[in-house]
């Protein structure tokens, strides 16, 4: 039994890393006073955007898998790993935006301001992430000559999922830091 | 310029040049006129490290081929007795393979069942009989002795190890050892320890007892030769409740796949089949689609990016291209084949530093268009705030070196290397390429 379980356990061992390495690094970016008073928002956030890729990229996977053939076990690791570093890149997007709107209000400066400021830089981070990735899987879906395509979608799949994340989770997680801060 | 920026700038050169060289095929030079006679070549060197002989050689001739792109070998297995659900017994077994191919450290394999037939593939340069072994090893551990101990002679061994008929059965099995361990001894020969439960320690020994001077046949996976087959000596008795250490010629990695094989056990036993040559899934033709793919969307985003910074964007596009060179000789001097863990290394590489560059650039962009002069610009971006891109490259390769230590599997752990190697040339790109030829190349006036 515990050998057909060995692939979950390397999955979550793969998640652990990134998820605890995350909060440590965000543990010393968050060196000031200010901004450690935030630390366990900071990081429940992060482990929120985690949680939620996850989830909507293992839905997506199933679905997808009831109509593509997954034949290849790098098939089913590498979107994940792809997930897992773009899940990263989102949660430090996100972090520094938390950092900018918690030291520019705690500077006095007025707090909606800052955030529609912010809110409006994030966003177009967000998009340009999920574009210098968008942009060569479609070129290589549309120009490989039908190669890979299974393992193509999946790496689409992660980005959908990172995409639902980034507008739908980040102007909640956004909306808490507002309402706390006020 | 500056010393330490032209100096820079030289150690950039340097680090292109070698890294072109290094990638570069074989090319004849050859020139035979009046002005100039030449015979020669550039690229696909062999460098040999060391004097002696024996020591290691660095191939650059070519790209280790991988799956998809390269070769590969294909061996079939079918199972011993046929049965009623073949099927499902062979999922069974394919499922235990993929994990002990996986935990061997095997890359770029595949395994599935195809016409009551497990299917193993795997890339040219794998090798094939430790794969054969690795798939149909039942795991099963037999101790044997001797059927005739009297015709025992040293100089004989060799007879003994090859007659499987000279051998009785004894009732020491699988269920009786928990591992074997290998291990260097105090004079530096190989041995093997014999992990046993506590039950099958006792058996051991009263064995021991009964052949002392005799050899002992410890038959694994249902071979027609011993794994090992140490005489036994009488000292080995004097503590019983020690697991005991027989001296072995086998290198690590065979006691280790004998382990996979003992603790990852067939579920019905499997005979070989046939062996084939299978053409790249992916091929060439894949590798210049692939190309021409990344070209075409690196110059889309490109394009966009120079229109929205100009000459910066330009520069951008610079540093990419000598860091995804850099990631190229890094990769083949490193082994990695070319195959889906590289092509997904490379969509890494570029993606992360277009998006890298946007946000430096931005910045930059920012400061400039509040009135401050270039070089303020450019210490308020690589000097200060490092958050959105040098620490995410640099937090993802700590994260990958940690993960190549605490994951197992040969095509996860290729895979996570070369995720290393990635953020290492994204590190690269952020600290030195990109600050140093923006610097020198981004505006004169500072």
């Amino acid at each position: 039994m515990m050998i057909f379980l060995l692939p979950f356990f390397e999955y979550i061992k793969i998640v652990l890393v990134f998820v605890i390495c995350t909060v440590l690094f965000l543990y010393s970016m968050a060196r000031d006073k200010v901004t450690k008073k935030y630390f366990k928002q900071i990081s429940l956030c992060s482990l929120i955007i985690y949680f939620v890729n996850i989830l909507l990229y293992v839905l997506l996977f199933f679905v997808f898998r009831k109509f593509l053939y997954i034949s290849s076990d790098n098939f089913e690791l590498i979107p994940f790993v792809f997930l897992l570093v773009l899940g990263l890149l989102e949660v430090f997007i996100i972090v520094t935006s938390y950092k900018e709107i918690i030291l520019r209000s705690k500077k006095k400066e007025d707090l909606k301001n800052v955030c529609s400021k912010v809110r409006k830089s994030t966003k177009t981070s967000l998009i340009w992430l999920l574009i210098v990735f968008l942009i060569p899987l479609l070129c290589l879906l549309i120009l490989g000559n039908g190669k890979l395509e299974v393992l193509l979608i999946l790496l689409l799949s992660s980005l959908i999922s990172v995409s639902i994340s980034s507008f739908i989770i980040f102007p909640i997680l956004l909306k808490r830091i507002e309402n706390s801060l006020r | 310029m500056r010393g330490k920026w032209l100096f820079k700038v030289i150690l950039i050169s340097l680090i292109f040049s070698i890294s072109t060289l290094i990638i570069l095929p074989e090319m004849p030079l050859i020139s035979n006129s009046s002005m100039l006679k030449l015979d020669s070549k550039i690229g696909g060197y062999k460098i040999k490290l060391g004097k002696k002989e024996g020591s290691k050689e660095v191939d650059l001739s070519a790209f280790k081929m991988g799956w998809g792109i390269g070769e590969n070998k294909k061996l079939t297995f079918k199972l011993k007795e046929d049965i009623d659900d073949n099927d499902k017994d062979l999922e069974k077994n394919a499922n235990i393979v993929k994990n002990r191919l996986s935990v061997a450290g095997i890359s770029d394999f595949s395994v599935y069942v195809e016409d009551d037939q497990l299917v193993v593939v795997f890339p040219e340069y794998e090798n094939e009989g430790r794969i054969g072994n690795l798939v149909a090893g039942s795991g099963k551990v037999i101790f044997r002795k001797l059927k005739e101990p009297e015709n025992w002679k040293v100089e004989d061994f060799a007879k003994f190890y090859m007659d499987v008929n000279q051998w009785d059965d004894t009732d020491i099995r699988e269920s009786d050892i928990r591992s074997f361990e290998y291990s260097v001894g105090q004079t530096g020969n190989s041995q093997i320890n014999i992990l046993f439960t506590n039950e099958g320690r006792e058996k051991f020994y009263d064995l021991v007892a009964e052949n002392v001077n005799l050899p002992i046949g410890i038959y694994l996976s249902d071979f027609n030769y011993p794994f090992l087959m140490p005489v036994m000596s009488e000292t080995l008795l004097t503590r019983r409740d020690l697991d005991p250490f027989v001296g072995s010629s086998y290198p690590r990695q065979t006691v280790e796949d004998a382990n996979l094989q003992f603790k990852m056990p067939l579920d019905t036993e499997l005979s070989y089949g046939e062996k084939s040559s299978l053409e790249p899934v992916l091929g060439y033709d894949f590798l210049k689609s692939f190309l021409i793919a990344v070209t075409v969307s690196s110059l889309l985003i490109g394009i966009f990016m120079i229109i929205k910074f100009k000459s910066h964007g330009f520069i951008s596009i610079m540093s990419m291209f000598y860091s995804v060179v850099l990631f190229l000789a890094l990769s083949k001097i490193l082994g990695i084949p070319l195959g889906l863990q590289m092509v997904f290394g490379l969509l890494m590489l570029v993606g992360a530093i277009y998006f890298s560059s946007y946000i430096l650039l931005s910045d930059i962009k920012n400061n400039i268009s509040q009135g401050k002069p270039f070089d303020l610009a450019f210490n308020h971006t690589f000097g200060g705030d490092k958050e959105r891109s040098f620490i995410p490259a640099l937090a993802l390769f700590i994260i990958f070196i940690v993960s190549y230590v605490v994951m197992s599997g040969g095509t996860t752990k290729m895979l996570i290397f070369t995720m290393s190697l990635t953020t290492l040339s994204l590190i690269i790109f952020n600290l030195f390429f990109f600050p140093t030829l923006m610097w020198v190349l981004g505006d004169k006036e500072k």
